[in-house]
């Protein structure tokens, strides 16, 4: 094999993810075209992206559970340099965050009472939490299919023509806040569950 | 808000931001580490490891590759740290049974070196560019090619046996 070809079948990985730049796209197609170790080896590592992709470690789930005390953990660990506890300055900038979490409240947008169902949504248990999603139009596809992997989340259908997702998440004691922690994901513009 | 305006936020010491930051990072931070070590424990004190440099070192961000890289980076360093210390993996977490619970591809991926298992997972699970990788394990873009070529190579013997 030249060393031309074999510098061209090193991409695959990054061809089967999406993620070659164009002139690397365009060369490693070309490639493809007449490479039968790439043509035979492509599908199969897409097959194993897919797959790493969709499995939810065990650990994992626990180590989602502990976040909020190992947050507080951090907090107690960070050396905080020069700054006072709760200074006037301090107040005035909590009371302008107030303001603007008031505005976007008032901004956000309102589909809650028309409910997205795509045509093609798969079944939801009845006790799954089910929560309406818009993200960030700036947000990349792989963001958002890190973040729905990493929540263990399962998209339901396809988005609404606005951009509003439908997820389903596996039940949770405090749907209320988990939703609140969506809502600050910097990814995600607005989340309301439907109850 | 974007994660690099969180990142600027941070910066001005605001603790809101690095919660949001924290809350954005911990499941993505935590699904790429646990793919490095089984040990629970040690993921999370890599965690805050990480953002306590996060914390302190956010001014010093100058944009060059995404906040999503520069973290990612950080990570990685501060685990193969962690794992250079030799902390004994606790027998309840063990590799053993974490990898014989897992499919084939699994643990052939579990039983790959560090770097060329990093390579793997960035580019299968993670979607990243090989220059993206790059910049996260901090070598170049021909050696992150070449751990790839090694990675595959040695699963594809293993998925064959």
């Amino acid at each position: 094999m030249e060393a031309v070809d074999r510098d061209l079948c090193a991409l695959l990985p990054w061809y089967a993810n999406g993620t070659l730049n164009e002139a690397d796209m365009a060369a490693y197609h070309r490639h493809l075209a007449g490479c039968a170790v790439c043509a035979a080896e492509l599908a199969q590592t897409q097959a194993q992206m897919r797959e790493m992709q969709s499995t939810v470690d065990p650990s994992l789930r626990r180590l989602l559970a502990d976040r909020d005390e190992n947050y507080q953990r951090l907090r107690h660990a960070m050396p905080r340099p020069g700054r006072q506890s709760f200074t006037r300055a301090a107040l005035a900038m909590a009371a302008g965050v107030l303001v603007v979490a008031a505005g976007v409240a008032w901004l956000a947008p309102r589909e809650e009472a028309v409910m997205y169902r795509g045509l093609t949504a798969p079944a939801v248990s009845s006790d799954a939490l089910v929560v309406q999603v818009m993200f960030h139009p700036e947000t990349p596809e792989r963001d958002i299919r890190m973040l729905l992997m990493d929540t263990g989340a399962e998209l339901l259908g396809n988005p609404s023509p606005r951009g509003v997702y439908r997820i389903a998440l596996e039940p949770v004691a405090e749907p209320d806040r988990y939703v609140q922690r969506l809502r600050a994901h910097p990814s995600i513009a607005w989340a309301e569950w439907e109850r | 808000m974007t994660e690099r305006e969180l990142l600027e936020r941070v910066a001005r010491a605001d603790e809101q931001a690095l919660e949001a930051l924290y809350t954005s990072f911990y499941p993505r931070l935590g699904r790429f580490l646990l793919r490095l070590t089984r040990d629970r424990g040690l993921v999370e004190e890599v965690i805050n490891d990480v953002f306590l440099v996060v914390w302190q070192s956010a001014g010093s961000f100058r944009g060059a590759s995404s906040p999503s890289t520069w973290i990612m980076g950080i990570a990685y360093k501060k685990m193969l740290k962690a794992l250079r210390r030799e902390r004994p993996v606790p027998l309840v977490d063990s590799v053993t049974s974490a990898v014989e619970s897992q499919g084939e591809l699994q643990s052939a991926i579990a039983s790959l070196p560090p770097a060329q298992k990093a390579v793997v997972v960035l580019t299968y699970e993670f979607g990243y560019s090989y220059r993206e990788i790059g910049a996260i394990l901090k070598c170049r873009e021909n050696t992150v090619k070449t751990r790839m070529f090694h990675a595959r190579k040695r699963l594809r013997a293993m998925l064959e046996a």
